[in-house]
């Protein structure tokens, strides 16, 4: 009896902490800093879901600039496209990258000039109806920094 | 931290091999002559004591061309002096429609002053670029932007002489950058 007693003391804040675990997770989000005659600049992050499931990254939203899209660039051939995409897709018990050169959340009209010290506050909204507000720092990237 | 290490080793000595290579845009002596609008004037390639660094981009721009200006700037602060001294940086804004020239110039002097800011027709752009077997487009998309331009990411060189010796690719690491610089400057 005393055996068990003291298996659920140890196994119970285990389970408990199996169960706050988070469905989706952000890791190292950062704003490209861009000059002030830039109209617009890319959001990076780290996503992952640790649920079974797909979960969709279908919109993100912010008041620093006009609008919010969803792009991935692809470079083909020493060219660069840049295309709107209508989702990400964070399959289950994995993480998904937005980096520059690839997938990324692209604010378009920035209201006021970025400049380091700045967080802006952005919400991202999932297919699972879960919306995650995070405050993300504008960063310099270079192609030396990875994150 | 040591992968990493044998990482940027490889990736110069995959650098340098190509640089000692007998260059394909040497022998294809490929004279460029173009004029564009700069600030307040016109733009005149003539023959110089610089070599020149030429980037095709736009302000809009999500990735590439601000990538290119941050290791082109960080490039330019580890040359010596004399080295810097003799070269020039001029960036062809294709975006016409969207960029105005003192946009553009706010933009790459924020990355590194000194940059020449040039623009033109969409005509007078195709043109140019067609002499460096360069590629630019507007790609209309659904976005807010309306539209995109899909454009070739190398940054190409000219010569003192107005010849285009060399392009080098794109996000590369800032130590290789140099090496292009360096190799073209002797």
């Amino acid at each position: 009896m005393k055996k068990i007693l003291t298996m659920i003391v140890f196994i119970a804040p285990l389970f408990l902490y199996s169960q706050q675990k988070e469905d989706i997770t952000i890791q190292d989000p950062l704003i490209r800093l861009v000059p002030a005659s830039s109209p617009n600049t890319a959001g990076f992050m780290k996503i992952s879901n640790s649920t079974s499931k797909e979960i969709r990254l279908i919109k993100a939203e912010s008041d620093f600039s006009q609008t919010v899209e969803l792009h991935n660039v692809v470079f083909e051939n020493a060219k660069m496209m840049m295309r709107p995409v209508e989702s990400i897709v964070i399959p289950a018990n994995s993480t998904v990258e937005l980096r520059p050169g690839s997938l990324h959340i692209m604010f378009i009209g920035i209201k006021n000039p970025l400049t380091l010290s700045d967080t802006k506050k952005v919400t991202l909204k999932f297919d699972n109806n879960k919306s995650i507000e995070i405050d993300i720092p504008v960063k310099e990237i270079t192609n030396q920094m990875k994150k | 931290m040591q992968k990493n290490l044998i990482l940027r080793i490889s990736l110069i000595l995959v650098a340098l091999s190509v640089i000692h290579c007998k260059q394909f845009y040497r022998n294809q002596e490929t004279k460029i002559e173009f004029s564009l609008d700069t600030i307040d004037s016109r733009f005149v390639l003539n023959k110089s004591d610089k070599i020149r660094l030429v980037y095709f981009g736009f302000l809009s721009c999500p990735d590439a061309c601000p990538t290119t200006f941050q290791i082109i700037a960080q490039s330019m602060k580890t040359l010596r002096e004399e080295e810097r001294s003799k070269v020039e940086i001029l960036f062809i804004d294709i975006d016409s429609k969207r960029d105005t020239l003192p946009q553009i110039k706010k933009y790459v002097d924020h990355f590194y002053p000194g940059i020449i800011p040039l623009s033109g027709t969409q005509d007078e752009l195709q043109k140019v670029a067609k002499q460096f077997n360069a590629f630019f487009m507007e790609v209309p998309i659904e976005s807010e932007m309306k539209y995109t331009m899909d454009h070739s990411t190398r940054v190409y060189v000219i010569d003192r002489d107005n010849y285009l010796i060399d392009s080098i690719p794109h996000n590369i690491p800032i130590e290789v950058f140099t090496q292009y610089i360096r190799k073209n400057l002797n």
